[in-house]
């Protein structure tokens, strides 16, 4: 991954995204050790006090857990909590901005709840 | 513990103040962005700090201490910037060796390594080097003296994108093996935004804005629309920077709506949107709230 | 000097080495110097010819002055010189006080005039030899003209006396011209408005003759050292407030 560091979000924040994605692929398992803010500074040439809030992001959202002197371990139900936290909150933002830009569109509810269900069903069939 | 504390800190050169009045202090072990429009001060201060300059008034502690002509303090800090000038006799591996013997943390492996990795030749003499080279060189030495304060004052000029790359990559894989204060100067932000920790805005010689470069972010918000829309709610907040496009006008101002506002706002058909750092820094050290766009509009 | 500190020592050491390797072209220029003067002193002797007869006679005058001279020009160049910006900056590049930039420059100014009063009477030695060797001599009549160890050690300290003064003064002036760009033009032109009021006013320089006139070794000594002195502390005093690196 590359940071974008034009973009709006904050690198932290960035961070914090890319290890849910991590966790998310698989590429960290339940329990096992995240990285430390050092390697992340490395990995991205960010500060570390930038990596270490980015950690502490996902500390505070139960998706890491803190082992005394050995670093950030990831909750077992890491994947699970990450998935929950994106529907409501990712999914939501983005409907809301659908719903905006469909306002803003004269794109009726009926209309727009035609279109979603249109592109379920291509993907549907694509997957077949 | 405070590396610099300053506090009313002024410099003055004839009626021109270089450094107006400033305050601040700088921790240990951070690595701080100095940001600021040519003249603002970045220079000056940072060589006060060092102990070339005296202050005019004011006062300012580096370790603790009145760092001008102070050797306590010269043993403690490197100032790194394109004017480094070296006896023209010395070939430049021979000024690194020079530099070890200065220096009690001198890393020589980074110091041979970095010159091998750059291509630069031991033998040759630092006055024949290019700008860039030069600049290449003179980060080594910033580098490799792991100076528990390390000031590089525009470290960059003359370097090409992928040497700056490099550099960056080896200040901060060095910072991380050792870690120390470290004052970056640069009248970008863009550039070196993600090395920061802190960063410390001047303009005209005062302090503009401190702080982590995380807040910086949600420093500022950008809102456009119909300007009769947003008037209710720029009443009472700073406006940084304004720009009229066709019917709409684009506004950034300093964030400081709560979430119900900010919900309000978003209601009434006012776009909200993010701003840039590198912007938010433009527009905190611009002359004026238009830009470049008032000048023209006064000679219409 | 309990207004030097102790780091400042330290500091100031390191970078009289460092000057040692890094102002090498200083032991260079000298060399060249004396082996120019060298050169005058043996092409440019005074020949007189008689001749009577058969008999003719020629008077050939050696003198080892020019040697000497060079060399003290030589050394009031250097020691100005390392008080300009360019200098001083180099210092400012490494960890550097202003006192202990000074000390490294007094200490390498030490060094150079003692170098410098070896290698001139060394060199005033062999100028006696290709004379020696050069001439077709009949006899030669000459003050000092075989030096005896003794007096060749007083020769080199003497020598290294006038050296030390010249630099001294050299590096005096030079740390007040440093301190504005006028003086560049105001301090030579008031010096040599002084020497040429006391040539024609007495006929010979006052305050050079206060040591060249000085009989005795251990007086010249004495006020040698203490002009020197007063000279350093000056330069000291006056630089100590320079803004560097700008």
């Amino acid at each position: 991954m590359k940071l974008n560091p034009d973009g709006m979000k904050p690198i932290y924040v960035q961070i914090a995204e890319w290890l849910e994605a991590e966790i998310l692929a698989g590429n960290i398992q339940s329990d096992e050790k995240m990285y430390s803010q050092y390697q992340l500074a490395e990995m991205f040439t960010i500060n570390p006090a930038t990596a270490g809030k980015g950690l502490n992001l996902l500390a505070d959202e139960d998706i890491l857990y803190k082992k005394r002197g050995l670093g950030m371990f990831v909750v077992s139900d890491a994947k699970e909590r990450i998935l929950e936290k994106r529907k409501s909150q990712v999914l939501k933002t983005m409907v809301m901005e659908l719903v905006a830009e469909a306002e803003r569109l004269d794109v009726s509810e009926g209309e727009l709840l035609e279109m979603i269900k249109t592109i379920q069903k291509q993907k549907r069939e694509e997957s077949q | 513990m405070n590396v610099i504390e300053c506090s009313g800190l002024t410099k003055v050169y004839g009626s021109r103040k270089a450094v107006n009045d400033l305050s601040f202090t700088i921790a240990e072990n951070k690595i701080t962005g100095l940001i600021g429009r040519n003249g603002a001060g970045k220079t000056t201060l940072l060589k006060i700090i060092a102990g070339y300059y005296r202050k005019s008034a004011g006062k300012i502690t580096v370790f603790s201490k009145n760092p001008f002509n102070n050797i306590q303090v010269a043993e403690k800090l490197i100032f790194v910037d394109d004017r480094m000038s070296f006896p023209p006799a010395l070939a430049l591996s021979e000024i690194l060796s020079s530099a070890a013997a200065f220096y009690p943390h001198w890393n020589k492996r980074i110091a041979d390594g970095l010159l091998n990795y750059f291509q630069l030749e031991p033998k040759e003499k630092h006055q024949y080097l290019s700008k860039g080279m030069a600049s290449t060189f003179n980060m080594i030495i910033g580098l490799a003296s792991r100076c528990p304060l390390t000031i590089y004052d525009e470290p960059t000029t003359g370097m090409d994108a992928a040497v700056r790359k490099d550099f960056y990559r080896a200040l901060l894989k060095d910072y991380i093996e050792q870690p120390r204060t470290i004052i970056l100067s640069s009248h970008l932000l863009n550039e070196i935004e993600d090395l920061l920790e802190d960063v410390l805005l001047l303009r005209g010689g005062s302090k503009e804005l401190q702080l982590p470069i995380a807040e910086l972010k949600h420093y500022a918000v950008g809102l456009s629309g119909r300007e009769e829309a947003f008037a209710e709610f720029i009443n009472d907040v700073d406006i940084l920077h304004q720009k009229q496009m066709g019917n709409v006008k684009y506004i950034v101002v300093r964030n400081n709506f709560s979430e119900s506002l900010q919900k309000r706002i978003g209601m009434s058909g006012v776009e909200m949107t993010p701003v840039a750092t590198d912007d938010v820094c433009v527009y905190l050290t611009a002359g004026n709230k238009g830009g470049i766009d008032d000048v023209f509009h006064r000679s219409e | 000097m309990s207004f030097i500190e102790v780091n400042e020592w330290k500091a100031a050491k390191k970078q009289f080495f460092y000057k040692l390797t890094a102002y090498k072209g200083f032991f260079i220029s000298l060399f060249i110097a004396q082996f120019v003067a060298l050169v005058f002193s043996y092409g440019g002797g005074m020949h007189t010819s008689i001749s009577v007869d058969l008999v003719s006679l020629t008077v050939s005058f050696y003198s080892g002055d020019m040697l000497f001279g060079f060399t003290l020009i030589w050394a009031f160049i250097v020691a100005a010189k390392l008080t300009s910006e360019n200098y001083r900056n180099n210092d400012f590049s490494f960890v550097s006080t202003r006192i202990s930039s000074n000390l490294s420059n007094i200490a390498l100014i030490a060094t150079l005039s003692f170098v410098g009063s070896v290698t001139s009477l060394m060199a005033g030695v062999l100028l006696r030899v290709i004379v020696y060797f050069t001439t077709d001599i009949g006899m030669i009549y000459g003050k000092n003209y075989l030096l005896s160890p003794p007096e060749l050690l007083t020769g080199i300290y003497a020598a290294f006396l006038y050296l030390a003064l010249v630099c001294a003064a050299g590096y005096l002036i030079g740390a007040v011209v440093q301190m504005h760009k006028v003086l560049i033009v105001l301090v030579p032109a008031v010096l040599f408005g002084l020497v040429s009021y006391e040539l024609t006013k007495f006929g010979t320089i006052r305050w050079v003759e206060y040591f060249t006139s000085e009989g005795s070794l251990l007086m010249f000594t004495l006020k040698v050292i203490s002009a020197v002195l007063i000279f350093f502390a000056g330069a000291l005093v006056l630089s100590n407030r320079l803004e560097v690196r700008r």
